[in-house]
Formats: C-alpha cells, structure tokens, sequence
C-alpha cells in the first residue's frame, strides 16, 4: 500500500498498482514496496486527489500505452478511442477540469493528462475568439484598431479554411 | 496623440514563415485569467488537438496569445536531411504542427551523401502521413541528390498533394524510364529539375522529360537545369572521390538534347532551360530543328520562355504580346527567325506584335538581319510574321534595311538605336529605300547617343513621303 498526504492535510491510502499510474509517486517511491511514510503531494488539494485516484483505479489494468509521437494519426486514433467512462468523468466543472489536468502533469499521468487537454480543446472547437474569452474569462489587452484587424484576419482565415 | 500600435501581421495570411528559426515559447508565462493560469507546453498539448481554426481563434483572444500561438501555424519549414528522423522531437519541441506544413524544404551537404535518394524517400515516406497539407516540397543541396528510384518514391509518397517540386537528380546511366512506375503527379504544376552529374548523357535526360510528360499531366512550369559549373575545383575533387564527376568548363552539350524533339506538356506555360555560360551549345540551323518542334508545338500556351545563352550566349523571352531576343548568334537568330516566320509557329504566334532585337556584341554575320540569304529565304517561305513594332539595338555596318520589309511585312514602327555616330548619319539614304518598299511603315525613330529624329511616313499614289517630324538633342 502507499499513502499519500495532499495539500490540504488529507491522507489517502491505495494499493501499489494504483499509485504507480502516478510517474511521481513511482519515482519517489523508488519501485519498492509497501511505502511506510506518507509521500507529501503538495501541489494537489483531496478534491482533486479524489479524482485522480478513482481515474487511476478505473484504469489499473490498462496494459501499458506504447509512446506514440503527438500529432500523428496514430496518435489521433488512440485519441478517438478512449472509451465512455473517461468521457463521463472528465464532464466536470471547468475549475475543476483545469486543476485535474495540472495535477496530472504534476503527478506524471499522461492518458490523464491528455484526456484533460482533449475535452479543453474539445471546449473550444467550433467557438469564435470572442466566445473563447467569454468561456475561459480571458482578458483580451487589444487596442480598438488591433480588434478590427483581427477580425478581418479571422475572416480571411475563415475564409481560406472554407 | 499617441497612435496604437497594430497588430502583428498574420503570418500566416501574408506568407509563408520559412527557416527554423523558431520563436522560443517554452517559457511564456500565461496569465489569461483564473481558469487558464496552465503552463504553456500544456496549452500547447491543447492545441495540436485543435484544427487550424481553432488554433487561429484562440490565437485572437488576447495579444499574449497572439503573440505566442504563432509558431504553431508556421506552413513553411526547410529541414538539414540529417535532422529529418528528429523531426518529431524537433516539431513537438518547438511546438509546431506538422499537419499545418504545406512546404517543406530539405536540405544537405553533409561530406557523405551516398544513398541520399534512398535517405530521403525513407525520410518522406515517414512523414508523409503527417503532411496531408504538403504541396511545396524542395529537395537541395548536393547531399539530397536522387535517382530514379527517388524520383518515383516520391509520385509515390506525395503525388497526390504535390502542386510544387524541385529536385537535385542524378542523371541514368541508360534508357531506364522504362522503369518508374505509373505512379502520376495529379496536381504537380510546377517542376524544377536540376541534373547533378557531369558529361551526362543528354539524350537520356530527354527520356526523363518524355517520362514526367505521362506523368505529370497538369505541369504549367518546367525548368531544366544542367550542371553548375562554377563548382570549385576543391570541391569538384571530393565530389569526384565519391564518384560523382562535375563538368568542366566548355564541355559541350550535343546538340541531339533538341533534335527530334522535346516532350510536349499540354498545359505548359513556362519552360526554363539553364545551361550554365560556359557550356558551349552550338546550335546548327539543320540540328535546330527540334528546339524549333518544341516552339512551335508549345506556340499556343508557352508565355514564359528561357533559353540558354547558345554560343556566347542570349536569354530568350516570351512573354504575352512581346517578344524579346537578345540576339548574338547566327544560329539563335536563325532558330528565332524560322519560328516567327514558320507556319504554326508564326501563325499561333499572332498575337507577337512587338519584338526588340538586341544585336550588341555581334560578330561577322552572326545576327539575323545581317544573314539576309538564309533569313531571306526563310522569311519568303513562310511569310506569317505579324511584328508591327520592331527595335533594333545596335545593328552592324552591314544591314540592309531596305530588306526589313521581306522580314516583317506588316511593320508599322521601327525604332532604330545606333552605338555609333557613323552609322547614325549614313543610315539616312537607306531609310528612303526601307520607306519604299514598304507598305505599312508608319514611323521611323533613329536615335544615337546625342541626337534623336523621328520621321512620319505619308503615302500618296504608292509613293512614299518622309516628313521629319522631331529633332531632338540628348543631353549628354
């Protein structure tokens, strides 16, 4: 078993399987056995921690993914396919959805990590740069003249892709 | 009033970014607001899920945006050949999309550049799946030089998306167009081949063109290239020790690259063929023959032609309505006068209403107007030719212009531009027999370096009248 101890004080316990999905808690617990002290996360609240492990346990006996370059089709289908469960349990709050992916990149868990960054960019698909804002509370620093550029680029672009 | 700064420019709308000089954004720190406060390799994790888009309208959400999305859009990237099976690293580290790419550039001159055509098929077949967007691919440098084997790889690989290739190639050793494949450029519109090799075969080189005629049935632009030869002799040694010779200088190219023809590309627009200066060409009116096939075959869509310098050398010019020779051989001048004169040539040819005749820098009787026999004979066999504006630069002692007419029947306007005083004021005899014998003539301009006059010509009763019309004195 290896426990854990996050930010706000809260101790998780859960079996070596489960936690060496983690690349962080497996390096920091060198592969060993059972690890008798808790290994401080601090970078990561329960909430979080909560989710990362039921994400984990979901996925214990996933065989392991061979490393695929970024972008490539290959990539791209191994994208597509990943199944119902993670696309129900990655419908969270947008808060929420942020701190899971930055948790995943701080523990180390690539599927979750790019599961994150797939339903954030499934998020933006389609929207135009002014919904973008709105949705993700962006604060844009254009001047006026800057604007009506942009949006006679973004025509053109529009138009280009068309 | 202070005036806003405008946006950087959309590179990605005005043109292409090239090199691999890339806009270091591992490190922008993004701040966009409480939700988006993620590290930037993970924004870019977001985007490659993205189409381009996507990307662009997050690239307009904010000016740190802007300013840092941008080398994820780059469409032109020019890679070293040795680099080619890092370029995943190379593309995920900088952080841009191989999906977006639509030119792609290789390059090598690496010492050992044996099998490089093997290289670089290898190299394209693997990234070729990642560039559905590709339509520019050029491959330079000596270390990218590839065979026929390449060559047909690449159909294979890329000819469905390919509009535009350039490829250093190595010329075969025998007939072995037999050879490629029927693989096919769908798209290819434009073509630039240069032969690598020395003392190549040239007729074998036609081979080749006759091939990529089936093969490529959309071409508008093909440019020929033969070797360079002012490769340096240091460099000619280590290109030699790995068994590729380099030509040297006044080698010469046999005249059979043209006779008999060169392959007729049905859309052609533009044929380029360069044969470096110091290579002799010597084109013999009988041996002309099949440039002249390939002019006249070409006459009706051929608006951009670049021949070489034939023997001592002249760029020859097509373009719309005017034609422009700078004419310094016999044989060239011959060649040109037989095209604009022959039936299919002068006939599609119509439309050339305008030519300029450079004839500085000619020696003996090695400019048209002074070969009259043959020119004559030539221009009274095929009388089609329709220049109404003609310009002579630099006619010698020796023309008769009185003959002008036989040679353009329905010219209109000569200007006449003497190098020399002399023959500026002894042509003035001649301009009442060239103003005879023709029907049509309008104006005559003669100008030398100091003095210009022009004359109106009036016809009344089949006679001939030159009015002087303006003096004018060039200031020195």
């Amino acid at each position: 078993m290896v426990t854990v101890v996050v930010s706000d004080g809260v101790t998780f316990t859960m079996e070596q399987d489960v936690a060496f999905q983690c690349g962080l808690i497996a390096d920091f617990a060198g592969g060993g056995g059972d690890q008798e002290e808790p290994i401080p996360i601090q970078a990561v609240n329960s909430t979080v921690m909560r989710k990362v492990i039921e994400y984990c346990e979901h996925h214990r006996n996933d065989p392991p993914q061979p490393e695929v370059p970024e972008g490539t089709p290959l990539e791209r289908k191994d994208r597509r396919g990943r199944d119902a469960w993670d696309k129900q349990f990655i419908q969270v709050e947008q808060e929420l959805l942020f701190e899971i992916i930055l948790a995943a990149n701080y523990l180390n868990i690539k599927p979750l990590l790019d599961l994150g960054c797939s339903q954030v960019a499934e998020m933006m698909k389609g929207k135009t740069p002014a919904e973008i804002q709105q949705m993700f509370n962006i604060v844009n620093g254009f001047t006026a003249d800057e604007e009506a550029q942009n949006g006679e680029g973004e025509e053109k672009a529009r138009n280009l892709n068309s | 009033m202070h005036r806003a700064q405008p946006a950087v420019p959309l590179p990605w709308l005005h043109s292409p970014q090239v090199g691999m000089t890339v806009v270091h954004a591992t490190h922008w720190a993004i701040q966009l607001g409480p939700l988006f406060d993620i590290p930037t390799d993970i924004i870019f994790t977001i985007l490659r899920r993205l189409p381009l888009i996507d990307v662009l309208s997050f690239g307009l959400t904010s000016r740190l945006c802007y300013n840092n999305v941008l080398p994820l859009l780059r469409r032109s990237i020019r890679v070293n050949r040795s680099s080619l099976s890092d370029f995943f690293f190379v593309a995920s580290k900088e952080h841009f999309r191989a999906d977006f790419i639509q030119d792609l550039r290789l390059f090598g001159t690496e010492r050992n550049f044996l099998g490089a055509g093997w290289d670089v098929t290898s190299a394209l077949k693997y990234l070729s799946p990642f560039m559905p967007n590709l339509h520019t691919l050029r491959i330079c440098g000596c270390a990218c030089v590839v065979g026929w084997d390449g060559l047909d790889g690449i159909a294979f690989l890329l000819g469905d998306r390919l509009r535009d290739l350039q490829v250093a190639m190595e010329p075969p050793f025998d007939d072995e167009s037999s050879r490629l494949t029927t693989q096919i450029w769908a798209v290819l519109e434009r073509m630039s081949i240069l032969f690598a090799k020395a003392d190549p075969p040239y007729v074998l080189m036609k081979s080749i063109l006759r091939a990529l005629e089936i093969r490529c049935p959309n071409l508008l632009s093909l440019e020929v290239g033969f070797p360079n030869h002012s490769i340096p002799e240091r460099v000619r040694g280590r290109l030699r020790r790995h068994g590729v010779a380099t030509p040297r200088p006044n080698s010469q190219v046999p005249s059979t690259f043209f006779s008999g023809g060169i392959p007729t590309f049905v859309h052609l627009r533009a044929f380029h063929l360069a044969i470096p200066t110091n290579v002799s060409l010597r084109l013999r009116p009988e041996e002309s023959f099949g440039l002249l096939e390939f002019l006249t075959k070409h006459a009706n869509k051929l608006r951009e032609l670049t021949l070489p310098p034939f023997s001592g050398g002249f760029p020859a010019l097509v373009n719309g309505e005017t034609l422009s020779f700078d004419l310094r051989s016999l044989d060239t001048g011959l060649t040109v006068a037989m095209f604009l004169n022959s039936p299919r040539g002068g006939g599609s040819h119509s439309t050339v209403t305008k030519l300029t005749l450079d004839l500085r820098h000619g020696q003996g009787n090695n400019h048209p107007i002074r070969a009259a026999p043959e020119l004559q004979l030539a221009t009274l066999s095929w009388p089609y030719c329709k220049v109404q504006q003609l310009t002579l630069i630099s006619p010698g002692s020796e023309t008769d212009y009185a003959l002008l007419p036989l040679f353009f029947p329905d010219l209109r306007d000569l200007d006449i531009k003497f190098d020399d005083h002399s023959m500026f004021w002894s042509w003035g005899l001649q301009k009442y027999a060239l103003a005879k014998n023709s029907a049509t003539l309008r104006t005559v301009t003669a100008s030398v370096e100091s003095v210009k006059e022009s004359y109106i010509i009036t016809r009344e009763d089949g006679d001939a009248t030159l009015v002087l019309e303006e003096v004018v004195t060039i200031p020195r």
